[in-house]
């Protein structure tokens, strides 16, 4: 009896306990509801904004929303004003708004949105990615991407510019569509650029390489077997007006300088002419191709990027001796990263170079001289100033030059600037501007006008375009003019 | 001489609502960057913006003082960038929630942003929309941009199938 009584007390006194836990669930649950309803109501807070003594408007989570004030009988946070947006939005969108939309689309998306609307159709057809075709030729997952879709409707697309690539050698083209196979479709593409080891003897239909048409021919020479090759191939294209050179990789062949006899002649609409990685070796070859054949008739655009030995920009030289005295630009890029100055060997290469003029531009405009380590010590930037960006500005020396460019170094010593200064004045007395690519060690306005009037004290400051600087309010300008402008 | 940063600049939208607005948010924008250049001596007079609303610029506003400070594009990495241009929709969460607006105003926001010249926003915009659509039939784009459909059958039945080849393979 006694242990009966003991338990109906136990019973009783867990009811208490039993009720308030349950009681303290309900609250804390309640209370957990609450704070995460106060926090919606946070978040899509309007605020309020009279327009008229009719109109309200109210900001919900960045949007703006106008209600009659007469209908205002429910909080506005509840309203949910879905609105559609007008046909007339939609279609003031311009086309390059519509074309930067559809770039970020993949093809599935793209062939949706052909069959909206004849605008979008019409847009889709001009894609950038059909006009100018890149085909990865060892990489036949790719099969479905934009481009071979555009392969298989190439007489009505019209591409302009093809892009061929070839990544491996031992990855053999298995492209049965059949480039080569193609007679028609060629009349609009102005633009070919050729990649890797793409045998382009075997693989470019005739119709295509012999083709007037195309102006631009953008150059990896590291598959051909021979110079004769290469240059058959690129006389071939008749109507080209700019020639890229470039070695992307290990060159496989030897070439024999002996053994070249030139045959063909480049395209006498030639005008721009760039050699770019590792085609130092091959510039002896076009040197001779251009002296023997009589090529190079045009006024030309010439550049050499990356020159990276001494001997490459010999060669350079020597080239510069093959092209027309009518010449107007003039671009070298340099990736010399050697202490030139503790060199004698190379210091006197290049003296006995830059000594030999190689012929006077009597119509060049503009020079542009890089360096594309500008960050090098102020030892290695003074030789770099004294050996070779001096010279060569002494030797290209020229009444007709307009423009300059330098990009050498923001560590190049104050010293070397004002040399530099003489050779503007005495070299180039029509000098209408100099650009400078972030040369100065200042990034105030007053700072940097202070270090450029003492270290090229001939040079008005009119003259000067300094670019490319860190603007004062922390961030970068792209273009940064305060120099350009003419002081009233 | 250029401005301090604490410079204040004025706009004034096509609803004449005006901000004011520190430079270097501003400065975001390159079409507002080269008006500031342009004027040599500082102005009182608001810069008038006649092709944006004032809640459009309010949201715009909201997204340069995000980004100040950060490295505008330069001509010629905005060069490659349109060569190499990546396939990319990825959009970084602070972007994500920014543009989390109903359609219309996420369109005048684009627009605003090609008008203004301001690159990061233009491709934010430009890569919602794209996602919006990834994935949709025809008639549900239609649908979600409210655009009529102006094709004869016989037109959409030619351009299906021009793309059916697309299908068998």
């Amino acid at each position: 009896m006694d242990r009966c009584g003991d338990s109906k007390r136990d019973g009783v006194a867990i009811v208490p306990i039993l009720i308030s836990t349950a009681l303290a669930l309900v609250f804390s649950s309640v209370f957990w509801h609450c704070v995460s309803l106060l926090e919606k109501v946070a978040e899509t807070a309007p605020t309020f904004a009279g327009l008229s003594s009719e109109w309200l408007s109210v900001h919900i989570r960045g949007s703006i929303y106008l209600i009659r004030r007469s209908q205002m009988v429910i909080p506005p946070f509840v309203i949910k004003p879905k609105r559609k947006i007008s046909p007339e939005l939609v279609s003031s969108v311009p086309i390059e708004i519509l074309e930067l939309i559809f770039h970020e689309a993949t093809w599935d998306t793209l062939k949706a949105c052909s069959l909206v609307c004849r605008r979008w159709n019409y847009l889709t057809r001009s894609w950038p990615a059909f006009t100018g075709l890149t085909f990865v030729l060892d990489d036949q997952k790719d099969r479905r991407d934009c481009s071979w879709v555009a392969f298989h409707h190439w007489s009505t697309l019209r591409p302009r510019s093809i892009t061929l690539v070839q990544n491996s050698l031992n990855n053999g083209w298995s492209f049965y569509d059949g480039l080569r196979y193609r007679h028609e479709g060629f009349d609009s593409i102005r633009s070919v650029r050729l990649q890797g080891f793409l045998d382009h003897t075997q693989w470019l239909p005739d119709r295509l390489v012999s083709s007037s048409h195309i102006k631009e021919l953008d150059l990896d020479i590291q598959f051909f077997e021979s110079v004769h090759s290469l240059f058959e191939f690129i006389a071939s294209f008749e109507g080209l007006k700019t020639l890229r050179i470039a070695c992307r990789g290990q060159v496989t062949t030897q070439f024999q300088m002996e053994h070249l006899v030139p045959r063909g002649r480049i395209s006498p609409f030639l005008h721009t002419l760039s050699f770019g990685d590792n085609s130092g070796i091959f510039l002896p070859f076009f040197t001779t191709w251009f002296s023997s054949t009589g090529g190079l008739q045009h006024p030309i655009h010439i550049s050499m990027n990356y020159i990276q030995t001494i001997s490459d920009l010999s060669s350079f030289w020597t080239l510069l001796n093959a092209v027309p005295e009518s010449l107007q630009s003039i671009n070298i890029t340099l990736a010399l990263s050697l202490p030139l100055q503790s060199i004698p060997s190379e210091r006197r290469t290049l003296a006995s170079l830059t000594n030999s003029q190689p012929r006077h531009f009597t119509q060049l405009r503009a020079v542009t001289l890089k360096n594309i380590h500008p960050h090098a010590r102020p030892s290695h930037l003074s030789g770099l100033m004294d050996c070779v960006f001096r010279p060569l500005l002494i030797t290209l020396a020229s009444e007709s030059v307009q423009t300059i460019t330098l990009s050498i170094g923001c560590n190049t010593p104050s010293m070397q600037w004002r040399a530099l200064d003489e050779v503007f004045a005495s070299c180039y007395p029509n000098l209408d501007s100099i650009r400078l690519r972030s040369e100065c060690p200042h990034s105030h306005n007053s700072r940097k006008a202070d270090f450029w009037q003492e270290s090229l004290p001939r040079c008005s400051m009119e003259n000067l375009i300094d670019f490319d600087t860190p603007s004062t309010s922390g961030g970068t300008s792209s273009r940064f003019r305060w120099f350009a402008r003419r002081r009233s | 001489m250029a401005a301090p940063a604490t410079q204040q600049i004025k706009i004034r939208c096509n609803d004449e609502k005006e901000f004011t607005v520190d430079r270097d948010v501003l400065e975001r924008s390159v079409l507002i960057k080269n008006m500031l250049e342009d004027v040599t001596e500082q102005q009182d007079a608001p810069i008038p913006l006649p092709n944006v609303s004032g809640p459009v610029m309010a949201k715009v506003l909201e997204y340069c003082t995000h980004h100040r400070g950060e490295p505008l594009p330069s001509a010629d990495t905005e060069q490659s960038q349109d060569e190499t241009r990546k396939r990319t929709t990825d959009i970084s969460e602070w972007d994500q929630k920014f543009i989390t607006v109903d359609q219309e105003m996420l369109f005048e926001i684009i627009l605003a942003a090609n008008y203004l010249d301001i690159k990061s926003l233009l491709d934010v915009g430009c890569k919602t929309v794209a996602n919006m659509i990834k994935g949709k039939t025809p008639e549900e784009i239609r649908k979600l941009f409210n655009i009529v459909n102006d094709f004869t059958p016989e037109e959409e039945a030619q351009i299906k199938k021009e793309n059916e080849w697309a299908e068998d393979r």
